[in-house]
Parts: structure tokens; sequence; C-alpha cells
């Protein structure tokens, strides 16, 4: 996993999106066992409770379970997962939509261009 | 916890002063051969003069443990404690009191070991010649006879006793000389610039305010009528427990000196630490 | 519950600078905090209240409700910011010295540490480098169960390689139960590893807040923030 940090956000928040993201990606298959906090933490090189925090966040969500003294899991409902998928996907696209538009694009117009660049990577 | 840091401080200063208390008895061995070449070489060649040089050197060692004594004495109190390593000693979990008393007691130990190596040395480089003296065995074994009588005589209980107090006294001596190097250092560095330059100039004003002190307690001692009081008591005592009562008031003057020196060092170390 | 470590009203002068005015703060267990402030602003010395090596002018210093003193050093596990250990000792000499006055000295956590960093157990510290000596360091003070941990400049004047493996052995050893301060005004390296900040300048405690609150709230990251604030 990549473990760099932007400044403008909270680190918990940016631990969230990482881990959701190797979920939702398959990087982190469904019912995989989760490294402990400890021992992630230190790999991302954050405090502990910080990581702990993060984990909280992907359980609310029900990205991840924990089982009494067996450790972290994620999840084995497929549905959570796609769900959280499509939320990471509609989020991307907001962010993107964002911003083409500050580069004057509208909705149309956008939607052709990426037309447009399928097309030429298929050529 | 005043045992494990006694522990560690002989482990600190034992590494300086073991290798030059062997380095002096090895040398006085080498002496006490040297002196026994001497005497059986008949024509002086180069050996007299390495012989010479052995004998010399051994003088040297012995004035070098003695000086190693204060000088460990010295800068294990002020390197263990008012250096960086303060830091680390300062921070365990042990008070002001056991630090002071660890290092005493330590230096006060390589004080009377010093004294003894040194009177070793000389037994050890005579015992290398003891066939070349002429020993008249019945002779000192008539001394020894009459003076065992004498010591009967005068109480053996009483011989004992002077050897312990002699002792205790000595080691008091030791512990107050090492203490107005320890009250020096603690008000030398305790300013933040010229710390060592400081203890100096503190070690004679506090030598100077004692030898001041000294006639001051006396004469206070003496308005109290304590030292009438004393003369008083001493005529009807015997003459072994005169001694006895000698030796006891001077154990009761270095602890007074002790304790003069003792509680300002015990507060500086406490309140007015200064780490560099 | 009690702090594991706290300031009331605690001022602090030598002679006519006051190196300290009027601190209150509080740290809970199982919070790693850093002490920020540009140089001089006083770090140390709140380090050195915190430890006994200094006594107040006013106020009071509190570590588990006690003030500093033989009880409180039995819980306090203190890096300051210079090498304090005897150079002449090796790791093992260290070692037992340790284990002689902390009961709560972890050996086997200190012998797995050494080994992990491939250090010769016999060689003196006056014979390592400096980021060596200040690993070396770190280990026998990260290697106690102590309730606070006090580490002052813990990465100043090292490599980054060794910067690293200092802030991960921090890490490593997080003790929920125990508090960890660290000084240092190398903000933007120890961010990640703190829970909670403290801006201090000229003696002064200007801000307590959590880490992820300033970058919430801001939009930036401490090390910007703390820039902003302290601007010459």
């Amino acid at each position: 996993m990549d473990w760099t940090f932007n400044n403008d956000m909270p680190i918990y928040t940016q631990l969230v999106d990482k881990i959701k993201l190797s979920i939702v990606s398959g990087q982190l298959p469904p019912g995989e066992k989760l490294s402990t906090v400890r021992d992630l933490a230190s790999e991302a090189k954050v405090n502990p409770n910080t990581m702990q925090r993060a984990f909280q966040e992907l359980e609310r969500e029900g990205l991840v379970f924990s089982q009494r003294s067996n450790g972290r899991f994620v999840t084995e409902d497929m549905e959570v997962i796609m769900e959280a998928k499509r939320a990471m996907a509609q989020e991307y696209i907001r962010g993107f939509m964002e911003n083409m538009e500050k580069l004057g694009y509208t909705g149309e117009d956008i939607i052709s261009l990426i037309r447009g660049g399928k097309e030429e990577d298929k050529q | 916890m005043l045992g494990k840091l006694i522990k560690h401080e002989f482990k600190g200063s034992g590494r300086t002063m073991v290798p030059f208390i062997l380095m002096c008895l090895g040398l006085s061995v080498l002496a006490g051969l040297s002196i026994r070449g001497m005497e059986n070489l008949q024509d002086y060649g180069w050996f007299t003069v390495l012989f010479g040089i052995v004998i010399f050197l051994f003088v040297v060692g012995l004035m070098a443990v003695c000086i190693m004594a204060l000088v460990v004495c010295i800068e294990r109190f002020r390197k263990n404690l008012l250096g960086d390593e303060g830091y680390l000693m300062f921070t365990l979990p042990v008070s002001v009191d056991e630090h002071i008393f660890a290092k005493l007691i330590v230096s006060s130990v390589w004080f009377v070991v010093t004294w003894l190596v040194c009177m070793l040395a000389f037994v050890l480089m005579l015992l290398c010649n003891v066939d070349m003296i002429e020993v008249n065995w019945s002779e000192i074994g008539y001394v020894l006879n009459e003076v065992w009588g004498r010591l009967v005589d005068f109480g053996l209980l009483h011989i004992i006793a002077y050897i312990l107090e002699l002792l205790v006294l000595i080691f008091a001596a030791c512990c107050v000389t090492c203490m107005q190097f320890y009250s020096a250092m603690a008000i030398g560095y305790s300013f933040s610039n010229h710390k060592l330059l400081l203890s100096v100039v503190f070690f004679f004003v506090i030598n100077v305010a004692l030898s001041i002190l000294q006639p001051l307690l006396l004469s206070i001692t003496g308005n109290a009528g304590v030292i009438d009081f004393m003369i008083e008591s001493v005529e009807n005592m015997s003459a072994p427990v005169t001694v006895h009562m000698i030796l006891l008031g001077t154990f009761l003057y270095m602890l007074i000196l002790f304790v003069i020196l003792y509680f300002p060092t015990r507060l500086l170390l406490k309140h007015k630490l200064n780490l560099p | 519950m009690t702090a594991t470590f706290e300031c009331k009203g605690l001022s602090k002068n030598f002679g006519s600078t006051q190196a300290l005015e009027d601190v209150n703060i509080s740290i809970a267990p199982g919070r790693v905090v850093g002490l920020l402030g540009p140089n001089g602003s006083g770090k140390t010395t709140l380090i050195k209240l915190a430890n006994g090596l200094l006594t107040p002018s006013e106020g009071e210093v509190l570590i588990c409700g006690d003030h500093p003193g033989v009880e409180s050093k039995a819980v306090v596990s203190y890096l300051p910011d210079k090498t304090c250990m005897p150079l002449w000792m090796n790791a093992l000499q260290l070692m037992d010295f340790f284990q002689d006055f902390y009961q709560d000295f972890d050996r086997q956590r200190a012998e797995n540490m050494l080994q992990r960093l491939g250090l010769d157990d016999r060689q003196r510290l006056r014979q390592m480098s400096k980021g060596t000596r200040e690993k070396v360091q770190l280990i026998m003070v990260m290697s106690r169960k102590a309730k606070l941990y006090l580490l002052d400049e813990p990465i100043g004047g090292v490599d980054p390689a060794t910067r690293d493996y200092i802030l991960d052995t921090i890490i490593r050893n997080y003790d929920p139960e125990a508090a960890v301060v660290i000084s240092t005004h190398l903000i933007s390296d120890v961010e990640k590893i703190l829970d909670e900040v403290l801006f201090i300048n000229r003696g002064r405690i200007m801000l307590q807040a959590s880490v992820d609150d300033i970058r919430q709230q801001y939009g930036k990251s401490v090390d910007e923030y703390f820039r902003e604030v302290f601007k010459c």
C-alpha cells in the first residue's frame, strides 16, 4: 500500500480511503485477515491511535469486522463492498467534474471528450 | 538502591583504579627484584641504570596511585553527577542522599585501599629480598612477646576498640575530605559559566572558612563550659577511657564538619542543579 | 482518571529571565503528544521540570498525581537531548545498569531491538557513531514499560534513515496505558505519529489540539500551520 499523505486532510480519513481502495480493488479480498493496528501503524509510520480510529470508521461503514481475539477481517458481504466502490467512484467523478468545469467544459462536452479519448486509445 | 549505586560506582571507578593498583603492585615486585639484582651485580653496567629506573618508576607509581584516588574521587562526582551523565543519574529512582553517600563511600574505600596498597607494595618489595635480610628471630620473638604483654596489661579489648575507632576515624576523615571537594563543585557547578574555575575558588573559600570556623567552634564550646566539663571528666577517668574520649571527640568534630558541608551540597543538588 | 502528566500554573525563571510562564497542560494515558516550539521556547525546561532536574519557581508538575521525586522517576522514561549514557559502557553494561535501577526494564525487548539493529553488544558507546549512540540510548529508554516517556529532541541531528528508525521504534513500543511526549522543532517528521500537539513559544503554551483537528479545521498540516503561527 502507498502510505504517502496529503497535508490538507486529516490523517485518519486518508487512512480510511487507502484501506477502502485496497478492499474495493480486491487487493484485500473479502474475508481476508488484516494486520494488527500496531503493525499497520508501523508500516504506515502513523500513530496507532490514528490507525485505530481509521479501523473504527471502516467498521462503522461495515467494510471490516473484528472477531474477538481473532483479529480484524475484510467483510464478506459483497453488497457492502460494491456499495463502497460505487460511492468512491461517485466521489472521483465529482472531483473530476469539478476540475473539468474549472477548465470550462460542460456536461456533454466532457462526455464526448472521454469518448474521443477512448477512440484514440483504440486506434 | 544505595547498594546498587555503590556497585555501579565501584564498576565506574574501578575501571581506572584497578589497573593503577595492579601496576603499582607489579612495579613493587620488579623494584624488589631490581634491588636484589643491584646487590648481586658487581660491575655497574647498564643493568644498574635499568634497575634504578625501575625503582624510580615504583616510587612514581606509588605517588600516581595516591593521586589517582583523589582524581577519581573528584572526577566521578564531576562527570557522573554534574556532567552529561547527570541526566541519567539524577533521573534514576534514587534520592540525592543516596547519590552523595554512594560517591562518598566508594571514594573513601578507594582512599583506604590506596593506603593499604602502598603498604602492601613495600611488603612485596621486601619479600623479594627476604632471604638477604638477616633476621634475629629470637629477638623479634622476644620483642613481640614483650609488646603482647604490655597490650594485655593495658586491656586487649581497649586495643581492639582503638583500632576499630581509628579505622572509623580514618574513614570519617576521608569522607570530610571528599565532602570538601563535593561541596565546592556543587556550588561551582550551580553557576552557568566558569563552573570549574568557580569550583576551585570555592574549594579554597570553603577551606579558609573551615579554618576560621575551627577556633570559633572551640570558643563556643569553651564558653558553653563543655571543655571544662571534659577536662573535669577526663581527670576522673582511667587512661584507656581518656583515649576513647579523645577519639570520640575527634569523631564528633568530624561529624560537625561533615554536616556543615553535607546539607548545603544536598540542597544545591536537589534544587539548584544546573546540568550542561 | 488522573492525568499522566499535568502542569498547573507552572512557571520557571532563571534569575530575571522567564523560561516558562503559567503553563497549564494535561496529558492523558495513551496519548502521543508533540511539544513543538522554536529553539529556546522552553521545551527542554518543561521536560527537565517533569524529570525533577529543575524545581518550579511557581505552580506544580504532577506525574500520575505525584510531584517529581523518587516515585515519579520510577515510572518516567527520559531521553535527554544529548548523550547521557557513560561512553565507556557497552550495550550489555547499559542493560545491566537499567535492569538494576528500573523494575520496569524489559531486557528481552532491549535485546531484540539491539539484535534487529545488528549491533555488537560489546562495542563501547565511545566507538559508535552519533546516530548509533542515539539509537542505543532510545532502545534503553523505550525498553522500559514506563507510564510516561519524555523524549527531548529524539530526532534532532540524525540522518533521515536513523530518524525513520527512531520514529518506528516509538510506534512499535506504543503502549495504550502510557503517554509519550516528544519535543522537537522538526514537525513534518513527527506529525504522523502524534495524537496531539502543544505549541510552545517564549515559555507560554499557545495551543493544545489534536493533529487531525488542526488538519480538519485549517485544511493544512500541523507543520504548515506551525509555520503560519510562528512566522517571523
